[in-house]
């Protein structure tokens, strides 16, 4: 059994969907923890509105099923609240790890996004989306493996506007070198470790000059401090229609706060869609983990009601938590298994085409682990 | 020299009078008593492969009857005081009387002391919609194959008001401007092209729930049109799921009306759907019923004069013109003849996979009305 996941995990990781010979079976080299790495670590859970605590209930089940060493801290945030709670922030100060649901943010005004505020407090500048071809999900495009690098704390949401006279409405949008600079040192540091080949600066500097320019500058200069890593830039219109239609050539993206969104969630739509793309937002001292693409995390209440959720998305970033606490083995067992579940295709839920629960999803992936 | 620009001055103010005082929404601000007669329209060929498929667009006019007379207008070599830049102010005044026109590529011609030709267009003719039908050809295979959405996208103002600043070294500010005036005028020209079209939805597309104040001017605005057309169908839709579903399933859409940055990456989206943007018409509506149907494509320096540009975007962005003239017999003829001949696959040029010469394309489409 772990003969056969080993070597669909390799087959994943060398990025050859279609290869279907199986690799001669091998553990790798072991990962040698330090005394003590495995107490279980306290992590906080949010399980927000709509469908989050449908997934968040998800991803506990599962790893109350592997026996994984993290137990969660729950917390009850929801999107019409003025302010993320105090206690939460302490809490995920405290533990520096965070597993989240979809917080709603009303449309039209008033309150401030709960996700922006939690983003700024905790300085959580880059938020990453990686979307890639599942096997055994049929999309209609294929060699799909982008990671989308995008800032997340200035930009075009930088929240600042105001009514000039009745009827003209002025926003601002913010970039500084401060911000540009360690976002591209964050996509170029991201590629070396993970061993991708390129990384792409997404702008409009045709339009904004200044703007965009200054992003770029930035880019250019952290570029030149990896020489292994080939760097170049498209204008986002561009980009967008390259995407839908020749997307095997982009590798990493980088992208300002704006086109990081719009970018994300097109590459995970053309992936196989928001409900199955992990992501999560780094920062200098946090990391908060959450479905990859902000589209539908929250989900409609006809989902809600008939839990049909999906939740592969949260259940693969979870994934991604375990590795950044540092349990590897944890980590691959969890994605190995939902990849099992996915590629086999009876349960999926309707988003994907089928007609599962999302407890019926859970369960298979429960027993499909080993 | 002086008294023809008084003159223009009083005539343009006059002008101006006439189509204020009208109670209607001023897009058909045209005489059409002189219905017989030939409709006088402004052809800008442009750089690169433009003369070439201008001439294709002619040809295939000449051939299907349709009652239009050219005037052609090209670039100039040097910069024209009165415009700040290469187009002379006698093509400028030849779009606004003629309130219609067919533009091809212009190359912007490197350097300053001068605005760029599409800025300059833009702002002198006040066009302050693109709007651009976007349906999978049939026989040209792409991913997606049931694509038929128009999506119409605000000009003037936005993210692309160009007002930037460097607010202290290494911090750089750029504003974003929404005025209920542009607004208004963007929605309301959206809800009529759905009516005079049969769509039956139109979808604002927005980042409301972030840029509240902004967006939320825009959506504003939106509704109240939307309350003047109770039997068209309006939704709101944030612009990350927007783009989400379009790359699922983009049969989903039927008209998008959004502000200026949010309509270049979605029209230039679902351009790519489709195939490309040298396969897609657009055509950018302006003050007092003027309308400017242009190819979004590059003049293609490399191919000019070679006999092997293809003409389908200056084709279909003809017909664009023609359905604003509402002569749409004629537009549906032509459209179909060039749809014919794309889906039988015989005459295709480079682009598309095939070995056929412009003319020989042009030909095939003539022989096909």
């Amino acid at each position: 059994m772990s003969h056969r996941s080993f070597s669909i995990l390799k087959r994943v990781i060398t990025h050859h969907p279609n290869s279907s010979h199986l690799l001669s079976s091998q553990r790798s080299v072991t990962y040698m923890p330090r005394p003590g790495d495995g107490a279980p670590r306290p992590v906080t859970l949010i399980p927000g509105d709509g469908i989050g605590p449908l997934v968040t209930g998800a991803v506990e089940q599962v790893m109350e099923a592997m026996h994984a060493p993290v137990h969660f801290e729950k917390y009850e945030v929801h999107g019409d609240m003025k302010q993320v709670p105090q206690e939460v922030l302490d809490s995920i100060r405290k533990n520096k790890v965070c597993l989240k649901g979809g917080l709603m943010t009303p449309v039209g005004g008033g309150v401030n996004s709960l996700n922006m505020q939690l983003r700024k407090e905790l300085d959580l500048y880059a938020s990453l989306v990686n979307c890639f071809n599942l096997p055994g999900l049929p999309t209609r495009h294929e060699n799909v493996d982008i990671a989308v690098v995008r800032e997340n704390t200035e930009g075009e949401y930088s929240g600042l506007e105001h009514e000039v006279v009745p009827g003209v409405v002025e926003s601002l949008k913010v970039i500084t070198k401060f911000c540009s600079e360690r976002i591209a040192k964050y996509a170029f540091e991201y590629a070396y470790l993970n061993g991708r080949k390129k990384v792409t600066a997404v702008h409009k500097a045709n339009i904004m000059k200044l703007a965009d320019g200054l992003f770029l500058e930035s880019c250019r200069e952290v570029a030149t401090k990896y020489p292994g890593i080939k760097y170049n830039e498209i204008i986002v219109d561009n980009c967008c229609m390259q995407l839908v239609s020749r997307p095997e050539q982009f590798d990493v993206m980088v992208t300002p706060n704006l086109y990081g969104n719009l970018v994300a969630n097109t590459a995970a739509g053309i992936a196989g869609g928001t409900g199955v793309m992990p992501g999560g937002n780094a920062g200098a001292d946090y990391a908060v983990f959450e479905q990859g693409a902000s589209a539908g995390n929250v989900g409609n209440t006809n989902l809600v009601e008939q839990r049909r959720a999906n939740p592969i998305a949260l259940l693969l970033s979870s994934a991604m938590m375990l590795r950044h606490l540092q349990f590897p083995s944890f980590a691959d067992r969890l994605e190995t298994a939902v990849k099992h579940v996915i590629s086999e295709g009876k349960y999926r839920t309707k988003d994907l085409g089928g007609d599962s629960t999302t407890q019926q999803v859970v369960d298979a992936v429960v027993a499909a682990l080993d | 020299m002086a008294s023809q620009l008084v003159r223009r001055l009083a005539r343009s103010r006059l002008d101006g009078i006439l189509s204020s005082s009208s109670p209607n929404p001023s897009f058909f601000n045209r005489s059409f008593s002189s219905e017989s007669n030939l409709i006088r329209a402004t052809l800008f060929p442009g750089d690169g492969i433009g003369p070439e498929i201008a001439e294709s667009v002619k040809q295939v006019f000449r051939t299907a009857d349709v009652p239009i007379e050219w005037e052609e207008h090209y670039v100039g070599t040097e910069i024209d005081p009165r415009t700040q830049s290469f187009l002379t102010w006698e093509s400028l005044e030849s779009v606004r009387r003629n309130k219609v026109g067919l533009k091809g590529p212009m190359a912007t011609p490197i350097g300053k002391g001068h605005r760029s030709l599409n800025l300059t267009l833009r702002k002198e003719l006040n066009l302050y919609a693109n709007v651009r039908p976007c349906y999978s050809l049939p026989g040209y295979k792409t991913k997606y194959d049931d694509v038929n959405l128009v999506t119409i996208r605000e000009n003037t103002e936005g993210e692309y008001s160009g007002l930037e600043h460097q607010v202290v070294r290494g911090v750089v500010e750029s504003l974003k401007i929404i005025t209920r005036q542009a607004s208004l005028r963007v929605a309301e020209y959206a809800f009529f092209y759905a009516k005079a079209h049969g769509r039956e939805r139109v979808s604002a597309i927005h980042k409301a729930n972030i840029m509240q104040k902004t967006d939320g001017l825009f959506l504003k605005c939106c509704r109240e049109v939307a309350e003047k057309y109770p039997e068209i169908v309006y939704e709101e839709v944030v612009i990350d799921n927007c783009c989400m579903m379009l790359v699922k399933n983009p049969a989903l859409f039927d008209v998008l009306v959004m502000p200026n940055l949010y309509g270049d990456i979605i029209s230039d989206l679902c351009a790519g759907l489709i195939g490309g943007l040298g396969l897609t018409p657009s055509c950018n509506i302006g003050e007092g019923g003027v309308a400017l149907a242009e190819a979004v494509h590059g003049s293609a320096p490399d191919i000019a004069g070679k006999n092997l540009a293809n003409p389908t975007a200056l084709l279909l962005s003809a017909v664009t013109m023609l359905r604003h003239l509402e002569l749409h017999d004629k537009a549906d003829r032509i459209q179909d003849a060039v749809l014919k001949t794309i889906a039988e696959g015989k005459y295709r040029t480079g682009d598309l996979g095939g070995k056929s010469k412009t003319t020989e394309f042009t030909k095939a489409i003539c022989d096909h009305i």
